[in-house]
């Protein structure tokens, strides 16, 4: 059971006010929890410092104790999953050869997540937002996280895709015993997905 | 394709609403292909001919050098003929082998300054995107201080200190041509580096050096290619000028710029040949390059790679 | 003299060529399952028709030109006072749809059909007049602000229009002077408003208007879009947030694989047995707050 602790967290942007004073977070692998926060508030900062892309000024972000970080050869053990596909992916590689990264993608990742196998021979640009989001989530859970941060991952996937999504990895994080925390803006998925909700 | 073809796979295309079809549709609004989409193919062919053309005019040249330098008086000072295409000067060189033979010199040293300015520019660009901030201060000192300078009076002062010649020429050409390059290139890898996609693969574990084979440089890589072959008609045309000034190949040699500075001097008695075709296939080589540089952008540059 | 009879009044002197088809109700185009009030057409598409003409790749290094139709035999309207929704798969030309309506084209695309505006046909140098001045566009984010610019010198017109806007948006006046990476996401989103609104549009394009906002926020664009509505203008809204377009559209369009599939007024779409075509039905069925249920893929989704 890995437990992920954020302690009086602040961060702010060189030259501007800090967006995050003082947040203190616990979440344990088994929780599902959702975010809560009025616009403007820092969530999306919130996620990028949980997941190694930035470093707060004051406080920490711990798994188990320890400062979760990325190696060469070892990815961050806390992936972040985007809003946005297409910044994520190198548009000079193909989807092949960014999945090869992190060890190419198991048959049951692209069978589970939709992914055809055409897709795979193409580059960035020749996606949809469904199609490349779908590589996304299989290139990071390919890395074997043990939490994952979801930012709006769905809002810009029509409901048929936002559903087969959040279907696929509400089953991989309850087989796998992996933590999530998300940030949506849709009552109606919080309320399908989160085991608890934080009020920040 | 034609835009019949075009036409008429819209027209195949399933509507689905085929009952609700206009009797004789109108197609009023109705906006053309803009760009000739043809393009890709017939810039590949292009610039594939040009630089043909090129390899063409360098093998040539360097195998008609003794041929070029042979002198006959018994023709000297004639005007063009079909004999002598471009006439011959006073000294009854045949001035199309002049020309030729110049003309391979021209691109052995532009190809020699442009490869050496290309991995100048790579270096010191690289370096001063990853290398951090010292190290960056320094290299755009460097960039500034020899962009501040015209190109020219440098180039004839590292030639004339380098006691002229050939390696007086190439080096000062080499090393007076990278900084515009370096430039570019290190601004494309301070944005690569920054980049979203670059940040996600090291939090998926990738290190410096993957990133810097396997994301940076594949994006450096088609800017560089083309700033390289755009380099060509700067350094040819530095090289004729300089040597035109007197600052750089000697006389004996096979150069536009010995021809050219030659010629004035017979100008006035009205030898305009000696000027004139020399100076024209000078202008035509440096098109070339450019057609192709400009070609192979079109090629390598994903935001034309539709087109 | 009833709706329909004003409606064929005032097109009858607008537009020019015959049309003879009884099926077409007052006298444009719909989709198959059309329902809408009858009231003044702001924009008809008719027939559309884009391409674009690519280079696909057939081997390593060899590529052939191919042409791929991304919309094909499209028809949508928007009447005065009306928010249409589109609403549909990701990925299937609901932008290209709008940059059409705006005159803006790839130079590798190929476009055909007939657009009316305000019952005049347009050409594609009509349309590019028309924008930013009678059809105004309100983009995804506020990344498309110039970062250096003062707000109130990018939303242009005059002083006194600007006040008017800011006053009615309840913005500050001091949002003049701010620079856009001041503003918060709410405040960005009604400066993107006010910027379309200052030239008096007749029409509202919106693209993805709510991503990123949160719920509050959301709702208040919407309620913006339909105070615009209620004084006239149309809105083509073009959303992935089905819930959110429900509660202020008159009419949805359910858009995919490039075409209209069914146009049908707000009340059908609260539940699936009065929706027309399977893939609405699925759109419905997947929503998380119906049974977000896992269609299973069929070839061609995406």
């Amino acid at each position: 059971m890995a437990r992920l602790t954020v302690e009086n967290l602040t961060f702010a942007y060189p030259g501007c006010a800090p967006v995050l004073q003082n947040v203190s977070l616990q979440v344990e692998s088994h929780e599902r929890v959702a975010l809560k926060a009025p616009s403007g508030y820092g969530k999306s900062t919130l996620c990028q410092l949980l997941a190694g892309y930035l470093t707060p000024q004051q406080g920490s972000v711990l798994l188990d104790g320890k400062k979760p970080q990325a190696g060469s050869g070892k990815p961050n053990a806390v992936q972040l999953i985007w809003q946005h596909p297409e910044q994520v992916m190198d548009p000079y590689l193909r989807m092949s050869e960014s999945l090869a990264e992190v060890g190419g993608i198991t048959e049951e990742l692209r069978v589970g997540l939709g992914i055809k196998p055409e897709w795979l021979t193409r580059f960035p640009h020749e996606l949809s937002g469904g199609e490349l989001q779908r590589c996304c989530i299989a290139r990071t859970l390919m890395c074997r996280p043990q939490f994952i941060i979801a930012d709006e991952i769905s809002t810009m996937l029509d409901a048929i895709t936002q559903a087969q999504i959040w279907h696929f990895l509400l089953e991989y994080t309850q087989n796998n015993g992996v933590g999530l925390v998300m940030v949506t803006h849709s009552p109606a998925l919080l309320q399908r997905l989160a085991t608890r909700v934080i009020e920040l | 394709m034609t835009n019949e073809e075009i036409k008429q796979a819209l027209g195949a295309a399933p509507t689905g609403h085929e009952h609700h079809d206009h009797k004789n549709r109108a197609f009023v609004f109705h906006s053309p292909l803009k760009v000739k989409t043809g393009n890709r193919k017939k810039s590949l062919i292009v610039s594939v001919l040009c630089l043909v053309a090129l390899v063409l005019i360098a093998v040539v040249g360097a195998l008609l050098m003794t041929q070029a330098s042979a002198t006959d008086l018994s023709v000297k000072n004639q005007a063009p003929s079909l004999s002598h295409l471009f006439g011959t000067d006073q000294l009854g060189r045949d001035m199309f082998l002049r020309t030729v033979s110049g003309l391979s010199t021209s691109i052995g040293i532009g190809l020699i300054a442009a490869a050496v300015s290309s991995v100048i520019a790579l270096v010191l660009g690289s370096a001063a995107a990853l290398g951090g901030k010292k190290i960056d201060t320094f290299v755009t000192w460097l960039i500034d201080l020899m962009m501040s300078v015209p190109h020219i009076v440098l180039l004839i002062l590292i030639s004339f200190a380098l006691g002229k010649g050939f390696i007086g020429v190439t080096v000062g050409v080499a090393i007076t041509h990278w900084p515009s390059l370096c430039r570019v290139v290190r601004a494309e890898v301070l944005q690569v580096k920054q980049s979203r996609y670059v940040a996600v693969a090291r939090q998926m574990g990738q290190s410096s050096v993957q990133i810097a084979l396997r994301h940076i440089l594949p994006a450096v890589f088609p800017q560089l290619l083309v700033g390289l072959i755009l380099l060509f008609p700067h350094a040819i045309l530095h090289e004729a000028a300089i040597t035109f000034l007197g600052f750089g190949l000697p006389p004996e040699m096979p150069a536009i710029g010995v021809i050219l500075s030659e010629a004035m001097s017979h100008l006035s008695m009205g030898a305009w040949w000696l000027a004139f075709f020399p100076g024209l296939a000078l202008v035509g080589v440096v098109m070339l390059f450019d057609v192709a540089g400009q070609c192979i952008r079109s090629l390598v540059d994903p935001h034309q790679a539709q087109r | 003299m009833s709706e329909e009879e004003k409606d064929q009044v005032i097109e009858g002197h607008e537009h020019h060529h015959d049309h003879s088809h009884e099926a077409a109700h007052h006298h444009h185009l719909h989709a198959a399952q059309s329902h809408h009030t009858h009231g003044y057409h702001l924009l008809q598409v008719e027939n559309l028709s884009i391409g674009f003409d690519m280079y696909e790749q057939t081997g390593k290094w060899t590529s052939a030109r191919a042409f791929s139709p991304v919309i094909h035999g499209l028809n949508i309207s928007v009447h005065e006072g009306e928010i249409v929704a589109i609403v549909g798969a990701s990925g299937s030309g609901k932008t290209v749809l709008a940059d059409a309506i705006m005159g803006l084209y790839e130079p590798n695309s190929l476009v055909e059909g007939t657009i009316y505006f305000d019952g005049v046909e347009q050409t594609t140098e009509t349309l590019a007049q028309h924008r930013g001045r009678e059809i105004a566009f309100v983009p995804q984010s506020v990344k498309s602000l110039d970062p250096l610019m003062r707000v109130g010198k990018q939303i242009g017109g005059t002083a006194e229009k600007r006040a008017e806007l800011f006053q009615q948006y309840r913005l500050d006046p001091q949002v003049e002077r701010m620079y856009p990476h001041e503003l918060s996401g709410g405040m960005a989103r009604r400066v993107l408003l006010c910027t379309a609104l200052v030239s008096d549009p007749k029409l509202i394009i919106a693209d993805e208007p709510t991503p990123g906002l949160d719920l509050e926020l959301a709702v208040q664009a919407m309620a913006d879009f339909r105070a615009f509505a209620n004084k006239g203008g149309g809105v083509l809204l073009i959303t992935h947030d089905i819930e959110l377009a429900l509660s202020v559209a008159d009419r949805v369009a359910v858009f995919r694989d490039g075409t209209v599939i069914e146009e049908t007024a707000v009340a059908n779409f609260s539940s699936p047995d009065t929706l027309q075509e399977e893939f609405s039905r699925s759109l419905w069925r997947a929503l998380p707050e119906h049974e977000f249920a896992v269609i299973p893929m069929e070839e061609g989704w995406r």
